[in-house]
């Protein structure tokens, strides 16, 4: 029981930072309709500019920031440079889904120029695990934890009640009519990735300190996950994507925990394969709807 | 009788028409699907586009309201030049559209369908606001709900209750009465009556015609993406050429 109970802990890290990644992935998803294959590379951007603040000196709470900056201007020019080019020209799905495609392995290898393929990790230390009633955490951990659900609680605020947020949703709820109304819809996509990137960026940062190795190709691996929460909590939803964001990340922990970490992947597409068999449209679409859609 | 001057009695009331298209010709790409259609519309009137199944009056509706481009043709608002704007720019310029299908946001609640209706208001926005919901008595009652969950009716009324948010010179009503019962079809009319009233020029295409003529000032009939003829609405409703396109005699 005791056993469960730490992996459960454990998990409640994973979930933390897996349900940011799936969240901004779902926004992106949610006003340009288009699955970005390069999110992943907008975690190992937040990643590596982390790095470069602390091999400057700078503390936790400079290299969150800056990894939120590098990831928000990441996804702001994947977006204005590459996605919107398509959107605007009525191109929607799979050659746009190519064309990201393209963009990560292209950032994947501009990464490898620059830092080279190795495995690199933060300065700053961890901390030593300490106990919080049945769990074990550091300090890095619970900082983790608090901050995704700060940052998930203002993206809430944001999306139900900001005008930006009302024009966030009309926007992917019906491009069109958004734009009769006198909505700028590609301004408003343009922002929503920027938000995106930001929250995408600062994943990347904390997925970096929780494993302590980081790669070029770690923001890939792990989008592989991403797509997995996102698509099993229903894609363009916010809160059924959060819901398989936790779900998730509990589920890899224990999987890993009790069979093998080094099949996490194949798991996760077991999951995804299963959902999509199950619940195409996702586990949390139809019936009861949320406010937070 | 084919003529395209406006009603004579119209003219010398209002000077600038709100909305003047001439010469426009749309398409999705392929070959025009209007061409080298003119209509003029009042403010305080409702002007009606009839015509049969394909004639192009819902692609006119989408050209002039900026969703799709003209490749020929302007269209000026109230005097000012505004050919080829994106559509939220025209609506800055008073024209609002309401589209037959898909003209709510499904998962936005009533009062924010409305608060994005008046997306480019500057100021204004909460009396706007209750200025509609004494319009729409309904609404103000479902304001809280999602557009989804409303009825088929309701939803028009949101429908037409978003366009009119901004307070637009011209109205461009996509058949708001398409699919409704009767007794709904009547409410609608009952309504675009009113927004006519406080000196909008509303545009009405529809498929129900004998009705839409009824009520119209001024109507225009398209055929095969080209104006045929105009009149009076009433005048139209027993005209012999109208009366045949319906039945197929002519083509």
């Amino acid at each position: 029981m005791h056993e469960a109970l730490l992996t459960l802990g454990f998990g409640l890290v994973t979930a933390a930072i897996l349900s940011l990644s799936a969240l901004a992935f779902t926004l992106e998803y949610s006003v340009t309709n288009v699955a970005n294959l390069s999110h992943g590379e907008i975690l190992t951007v937040g990643a590596y500019c982390a790095y470069l603040v602390q091999q400057h000196g700078g503390g936790v709470i400079l290299s969150g920031l800056a990894a939120a900056a590098g990831g928000g201007l990441l996804a702001l020019a994947v977006h204005n440079g590459v996605v919107d080019r398509f959107v605007r020209r009525g191109i929607g799905g799979l050659p746009t889904f190519i064309a990201t495609l393209g963009v990560s392995l292209v950032i994947q290898n501009i990464l490898v120029i620059i830092f080279g393929a190795a495995n690199l990790g933060y300065t700053v230390p961890q901390g030593a695990p300490r106990t919080v009633g049945p769990f074990l955490w550091t300090d890095t951990e619970i900082q983790i934890m608090v901050s995704a659900v700060v940052i998930t609680a203002l993206l809430y605020v944001i999306i139900q009640h900001t005008r930006f947020g009302k024009s966030l949703r009309a926007v992917s709820q019906n491009r069109s009519l958004a734009r009769v109304s006198g909505i700028n819809a590609n301004r408003v996509a343009a922002l929503t990735w920027l938000l995106a990137g930001l929250i995408g960026g600062y994943a990347g940062f904390i997925l970096a300190e929780s494993v302590g190795t980081f790669s070029p190709y770690s923001g890939f691996s792990f989008f592989l996950i991403t797509l997995t929460a996102a698509v099993a909590g229903g894609l363009g939803k916010a809160v059924g994507t959060l819901v398989g964001g936790i779900i998730v990340g509990i589920a890899l922990e224990f999987f890993g925990g009790y069979l093998s970490a080094s099949y996490n992947l194949a798991f996760a597409f077991a999951i995804l394969s299963l959902v999509i068999l199950v619940r195409p449209r996702g586990l949390f679409v139809g019936g009861r709807r949320s406010i937070f859609e | 009788m084919t003529t395209l001057t406006p009603d004579p009695a119209m003219a010398e009331t209002a000077t600038i028409a709100a909305l003047e298209v001439s010469g426009l010709t749309a398409g999705y790409g392929g070959p025009p699907i209007v061409e080298n259609v003119s209509v003029r519309a009042l403010r305080g009137a409702i002007t009606a586009i009839v015509g049969p199944n394909g004639a192009g009056k819902s692609t006119l509706l989408k050209a002039i309201a900026g969703v799709i481009k003209a490749s020929a043709g302007t269209v000026t608002v109230e005097g000012r030049d505004a050919t080829g704007l994106p559509s939220e720019k025209l609506v800055r310029r008073g024209i609002a559209y309401v589209p037959q299908v898909a003209n709510v946001f499904p998962q936005l609640t009533v009062q924010e369908n409305l608060e994005m209706g008046g997306y480019s208001r500057r100021h204004g926005l909460h009396e706007r606001t209750e200025e509609l919901y004494q319009l729409f008595p309904d609404l103000k009652l479902a304001h809280r709900r999602h557009a989804e969950t409303l009825s088929g009716g309701q939803r028009t009324m949101l429908a037409m209750a978003r366009g009119l948010m901004v307070d637009p010179a011209v109205l461009l009503l996509d058949e708001p009465s398409a699919g409704l019962s009767p007794k709904f079809q009547s409410a609608v009319w009952e309504r675009i009556e009113q927004v006519r009233a406080t000196n909008v020029a509303v545009v009405v295409v529809e498929q129900n015609t004998r009705e839409t003529l009824r009520h119209a000032q001024w109507a225009y009939v398209l055929v095969l993406g080209k104006n045929r003829l105009d009149g009076r609405g009433r005048d139209l409703l027993h005209n012999d050429e109208v009366v045949n396109l319906y039945v197929g005699v002519l083509s």
